[in-house]
């Protein structure tokens, strides 16, 4: 190998090297400004609501969204109540069986 | 060493340095990106709590008012198929009770006869009537009758006139200041009272 041979190589390598290293630096800077941006984005708007609160406008829009999330609750709750009234109605015969045989059991006398 | 591998190991160093680079850039940026996450999830939370403090109350309205009536609503549904699988529990138990005082038996005549005597007992005293249905009146006779030669000193008569009940009896004493009820109905109706939480538990509904 000619001495100007590991020259460029190693030319070639620092550049390479060199490269990585600004983008590396772009990935960070990338990822900073985005972060920057969430945070900022987060900030104004819950400034906004902020300030939409205590003007009391926006009200009609913030109840409307609980509504719309109180709605997906209540089909929540529905849907379990009506799960359990399904449960109810399959009580197995013997269960039932043992409820009578205990009820008789209090009723006539020892 | 030859050149060729002077060359790859040069290579494979700075590869090595590259990848390394890129590496740690990417693990900076993940964690920029998850404190930023992290920080935007703190400032959603404060502003939902800061706005509940403001129109907290009129939110709070709009949830009890849908999820609170479905809430009560399911309840009482939920209640009410309890209480149908209860009732078909204690109608169940009174069919017995009607075939066991319909059959006559021996096992029924067992049964007036300790319901006569824990009437007895309850009243307490010298004198017992004791009122019955139509249909056990011969069977409360002959029950008295043999009561009347095991308990000796105590009178025990039979109230000619019947009661309207499913079987069982009811007992006085003779100026009418006590009564007791121990027909079958009644003391359905008192487990029922007392017991009925109980029956839930038998069936697993509570």
């Amino acid at each position: 190998m000619s001495m100007e041979r590991v020259l460029s190589m190693s030319g070639r390598l620092q550049k390479l090297l060199t490269e990585a290293q600004a983008e590396a630096e772009k990935i960070v800077k990338d990822a900073q400004r985005q972060a920057d941006e969430m945070i900022n984005v987060a900030n104004k708007e819950a400034e906004r609501k902020r300030v939409r609160a205590q003007r009391g406008t926006g009200l009609e829009e913030m109840l409307a969204e609980e509504e719309k999330k109180a709605m997906k609750e209540a089909d929540k709750v529905v849907k379990d109540y009506e799960k359990q009234v399904e449960d109810l109605k399959k009580v197995p015969e013997r269960k039932i069986s043992e409820a009578v045989d205990y009820v008789m059991k209090e009723v006539l006398p020892e | 060493m030859s050149t060729i591998d002077m060359e790859a190991q040069m290579i494979e160093k700075a590869v090595d340095e590259r990848n390394q680079l890129i590496d740690r850039a990417k693990e900076r940026a993940e964690r920029f990106l998850q404190n930023a996450k992290n920080e935007e999830e703190r400032i959603n939370s404060d502003v939902e709590r800061h706005m509940s403090i403001i129109v907290g109350s009129e939110i709070r309205a709009v949830h009890d008012r849908i999820v609170g009536r479905v809430n009560l609503e399911g309840r009482r549904t939920l209640m009410g198929a309890k209480m149908v699988l209860i009732e078909d529990v204690f109608t169940k138990a009174k069919d017995q009770l009607v075939q066991i005082a319909e059959s006559g038996s021996n096992d029924y005549h067992v049964v007036l006869k300790k319901l006569i005597i824990e009437a007895g007992h309850a009243i307490g005293g010298e004198n017992l009537i004791v009122s019955a249905n139509k249909r056990d009146q011969e069977h409360v006779k002959s029950i008295l009758f043999d009561l009347g030669k095991e308990l000796d000193g105590i009178k025990l008569e039979l109230d000619t006139t019947p009661v309207e009940t499913l079987g069982g009896v009811i007992a006085r004493n003779r100026d009418g200041t006590k009564t007791y009820y121990n027909t079958l109905e009644g003391r359905l109706m008192r487990v029922r009272r007392i017991k009925e939480s109980e029956v839930a538990v038998k069936l697993g509904v509570v």
